[in-house]
């Protein structure tokens, strides 16, 4: 029974880590993603104070998940988040508006690509 | 993570059901589950190995899928004869009675000249002196000749013949004593001794190789320029 259960238990841990993973991914990008919105409406009412805490803070979020992402996830999605991140930051601090909106929605775009690379779905399987 | 999870076992699937559509003449040595094993695991290897981009767990996770897949697919067919088909095929006939079946040639897509070549392989030029030519699910071809063409045994020659054959068992290798061997012999350190002393050994350092069978016979190597 034990060369049932042994493996049968691997596959169950794998399913389930990888279905925890994809939640918690899941879980932490969403609202880092409404944070980033919730900027770019700062700075379209030239709070740009406000629009540049929005991104530190979440950027700090973002980079205390940066372990387990790059565990998990392609490198290259998570450098391309990152320079996103310094870009926002910088364009927030020169308060240029039309920048800093092309730039918050592209970050929006790869933090959900992150998220959605790691869920079970079949478009991903397939 | 999720998706080379899924990935894999849908992959390993794709693989096996193809392995066993191409017939056995494909496999070589192995079992079609242990050939795509072979396949994909030395690939899913060099790839996280290689490319640092890659998180390593996109490589070990598919791995420790298709070892645990590879477990629950030979407890399967350990524990039923039918799924053990499935996933592994049957022996096929390919001659029987000395008559070839071509059928089953065509079926496995086995061509005459590929059959001819495995029979010169086993020592057998002469077609008529093949009574079954079997080929196995891991795509090796089991021959049997005709009683008329194989070698004499003792038992057909109504000779009694003495047992007198022992499986060995190893006691020193290049100077290690194998404690294993000496238990499983049911024998001791002083027997050990007294056998290197009799043979001018000062200890088992000086040994390559001491075997015991079960008659009692020991063959014994020294090393060069040990003594």
């Amino acid at each position: 029974m034990k060369y049932f259960i042994l493996p049968a238990a691997v596959l169950a841990l794998l399913l389930g880590a990888a279905l925890w993973n994809a939640s918690a991914v899941d879980a932490a990008v969403a609202p880092w993603c409404a944070a980033l919105t919730e900027a770019q409406e700062s700075a379209a009412r030239s709070d740009w104070d406000g629009a540049a805490r929005v991104v530190r803070e979440t950027r700090r979020a973002w980079d205390a998940h940066r372990v387990h992402y790059h565990v998990v996830a392609a490198h290259d999605e998570l450098e391309a988040a990152d320079t996103l991140f310094a870009a926002a930051e910088s364009y927030a601090a020169e308060r240029d508006a039309a920048e800093f909106r092309a730039c918050a929605a592209q970050l929006i775009v790869r933090l959900r690509v992150v998220a959605e690379m790691q869920q079970m779905t079949l478009k991903n399987i397939l | 993570m999720a998706t080379a999870f899924m990935r894999t076992i849908l992959l390993y699937t794709i693989l096996i059901v193809g392995i066993r559509v191409m017939g056995k003449r494909q496999i070589g040595e192995l079992e079609p589950v242990e050939l795509v094993l072979m396949l994909l695991i030395s690939d899913l290897a060099a790839v996280p190995m290689q490319d640092f981009g890659i998180p390593l767990l996109n490589g070990a996770i598919p791995i420790v899928t298709l070892l645990a897949l590879s477990m629950l697919l030979s407890y399967f067919s350990m524990r039923s004869v039918r799924f053990h088909r499935l996933v592994c095929g049957n022996p096929t006939t390919l001659i029987r009675d000395g008559v070839i079946r071509q059928d089953a040639l065509r079926r496995n897509r086995f061509t005459l000249d590929e059959l001819l070549d495995e029979l010169r392989a086993q020592g057998v030029t002469d077609l008529t002196t093949v009574k079954y030519a079997v080929l196995e699910t891991n795509g090796q071809l089991s021959v049997l000749l005709y009683p008329a063409e194989a070698p004499l045994t003792p038992r057909q020659m109504g000779r009694a013949v003495e047992d007198d054959v022992f499986l060995p068992t190893v006691i020193v290798n290049d100077g290690r004593v194998l404690r294993s061997g000496l238990r499983d012999m049911k024998l001791d350190e002083t027997w050990l001794k007294k056998v290197l002393h009799a043979r001018g050994y000062r200890s088992a350092r000086e040994v390559l190789l001491l075997t015991v069978d079960d008659a009692g016979t020991v063959f014994c190597v020294g090393k060069e320029g040990g003594r």
